[in-house]
């Protein structure tokens, strides 16, 4: 981990409410697993005092890629506004990433959220590798669905959208029976409501949740310090109390509260 | 080179007055790999309790304007687990480290703060140099008497008091009575939004830096100690500030979350120009 400057180099507007941003970043990229954050120092400490977390994925040549959509908070209003050749100051990486599947053949990317770039670290990865990749995602419409067609095709992709406008008309875990029953491993990001389906759904379909099964990605919107100094993101576990930045933010989920 | 407790046998000397505050560093193993924690003046350690602590429910935190509440409520895994945990990081360490104690039944104090000072290098030096005792919002004078007493009687080390922002003169003259400096102050509550909920805690952010100088002049008035001002500093002029009004060290707080690079270049700053 260190503090040290990352420069945006590539800017595309990959939907209407998609953003694509490309940083260089030669002392993190190599060393960031998908998963894992950076602190990004954002706007004025007036607006916006702590750092942002962000977490880009490792796409080779010493760059990060990060997906972002629109969002209130004015620290992401701000990253978001960024032009080619700005600057951002960033700690990192920080907490642990997501495993990398071991004797797994089909992997389960789930996501009903934006944070995207650590599933598309992970399909990376597992393509590379020969495996069989499912990406499901969720969300209200089309429009705000991550784009189809930057999608590599060997990736199995389903959608799910509460008007039907692409793919199921619902959730995105009303897909999940089958879905579980094919996966070797799920990989998700998105809310605890989605998380929470995860585990009671694996319960029901696979006769119990067994370890190294399930892993998600829990993300306050804020992480003062990001290495277990602030206890701002202590978290309530079977375990006993973990740190969101030490011990996640990727946690096997069959570890943690139904409540979390 | 500084020293904190004049009147003390074993004393407390830092290499320059730049300290970080209880609650930002962790242990000292926090910030390890990011910054050179050792070219600080010291650490204050992160509350340690006798027996372990969960600290308060979610959320803890909310952003505010220039700032943030942050309500832990004192989590720590107990004396003995800190202490497993620590030694061996603590053993190498090359600075200063300071141990906060929050303020507990005397005969918890007693003996958390007889276990931490009785950890000690091969060679017999103790591995902790001070503690920093905190006061809570309501006390008296015969409570602070009787902390001290029970931290003292088994451990011989330096014991700086964290006051409360506001501490009426009669606490103030008692912490003085029995502390080698006084450190102004524990940040005061305020409570802001995370989404719909509130949260209520310590206030940190750059609004402190004024309360605490006023506070600086007023305690400066009143007892002749050192005083280390903690809050709300962001840069050396802030560090200078405090330094040519009344404080003989700071302490950083949320600048090591917003900065860590800057502060350790301040501290770094003022060991050479020292």
């Amino acid at each position: 981990m260190k503090q040290t400057q990352i420069t945006l180099i590539q800017k595309e507007s990959i939907a209407p409410a998609w953003w694509h941003l490309t940083m260089t970043a030669p002392d993190l990229a190599d060393r960031l697993i998908p998963g894992q954050f950076l602190l990004v120092r954002c706007a004025d400490l007036f607006s916006c005092y702590l750092r942002r977390p962000i977490f880009p994925s490792p796409m080779g040549n010493d760059c990060l890629s990060l997906r972002l959509r629109p969002d209130p908070d004015p620290g992401m209003a701000w990253l978001l506004s960024r032009q080619i050749g700005d600057v951002l100051d960033v700690i990192g990486p920080l907490g642990k990433g997501f495993p990398l599947p071991q004797e797994k053949r089909n992997i389960l990317l789930i996501s009903d959220g934006f944070r995207l770039d650590p599933l598309l670290g992970q399909m990376n990865h597992a393509l590379s590798e020969n495996l069989s990749v499912t990406l499901a995602l969720g969300g209200s419409r089309a429009a705000n669905l991550y784009p189809l067609n930057s999608l590599p095709s060997a990736v199995e992709f389903q959608a799910a959208t509460l008007d039907g406008s692409l793919g199921h008309r619902g959730l995105v875990t009303d897909l999940l029976p089958d879905l579980l029953v094919w996966a070797d491993v799920v990989y998700a990001t998105g809310s605890t409501s989605l998380y929470h389906s995860l585990k009671i759904q694996t319960e029901r379909v696979r006769f119990g949740l067994v370890k190294d099964f399930l892993y998600g990605l829990l993300s306050p919107p804020l992480h003062p310090c990001g290495v277990g100094s602030c206890l701002a993101c202590s978290l309530e576990t079977a375990a006993g109390l973990k740190l969101i930045c030490l011990d996640g933010p990727v946690f096997d989920l069959s570890e943690i509260g139904n409540n979390d | 080179m500084i020293e904190l407790a004049h009147q003390h046998k074993i004393g407390l000397m830092l290499a320059n007055p730049v300290m970080i505050a209880a609650g930002f560093a962790g242990y000292g193993k926090a910030y390890h790999g990011l910054i050179n924690i050792e070219t600080f003046g010291a650490i204050v350690t992160n509350p340690i309790t006798l027996r372990p602590e969960r600290g308060t429910t979610q959320p803890r935190l909310a952003e505010t304007s220039a700032g943030f509440i942050l309500n832990t409520g004192q989590q720590n895994p107990g004396v003995k687990k800190v202490i497993k945990q620590n030694q061996n990081f603590w053993a190498h360490l090359k600075v200063p480290l300071i141990a906060h104690l929050p303020a507990d039944e005397p005969s918890d104090l007693h003996r958390t703060a007889r276990a931490l000072a009785s950890i000690t290098t091969p060679q017999g030096h103790p591995l902790i140099a001070a503690f920093e005792l905190g006061l809570p919002p309501e006390c008296t004078p015969r409570d602070v008497k009787a902390w001290l007493e029970a931290i003292q009687s088994d451990a011989p080390l330096p014991v700086l008091i964290k006051l409360p922002l506001g501490a009426p003169l009669h606490l103030i003259e008692a912490a003085a009575a029995s502390a080698v400096a006084l450190v102004i102050s524990t940040p005061p509550l305020g409570s802001a939004l995370n989404g719909s909920e509130l949260v209520i805690g310590h206030l940190y952010g750059a609004a402190l830096h004024s309360l605490i100088l006023q506070e600086i002049q007023l305690i400066r008035q009143q007892v002749d100690l050192p005083l280390v001002a903690v809050g709300g500093i962001h840069t050396l002029a802030d560090v200078q500030n405090f330094l040519s009004h009344g404080a003989t060290a700071v302490q950083l707080d949320s600048l090591l979350f917003i900065d860590p690079q800057q502060a350790e270049m301040m501290a770094a700053e003022l060991t050479n120009g020292f």
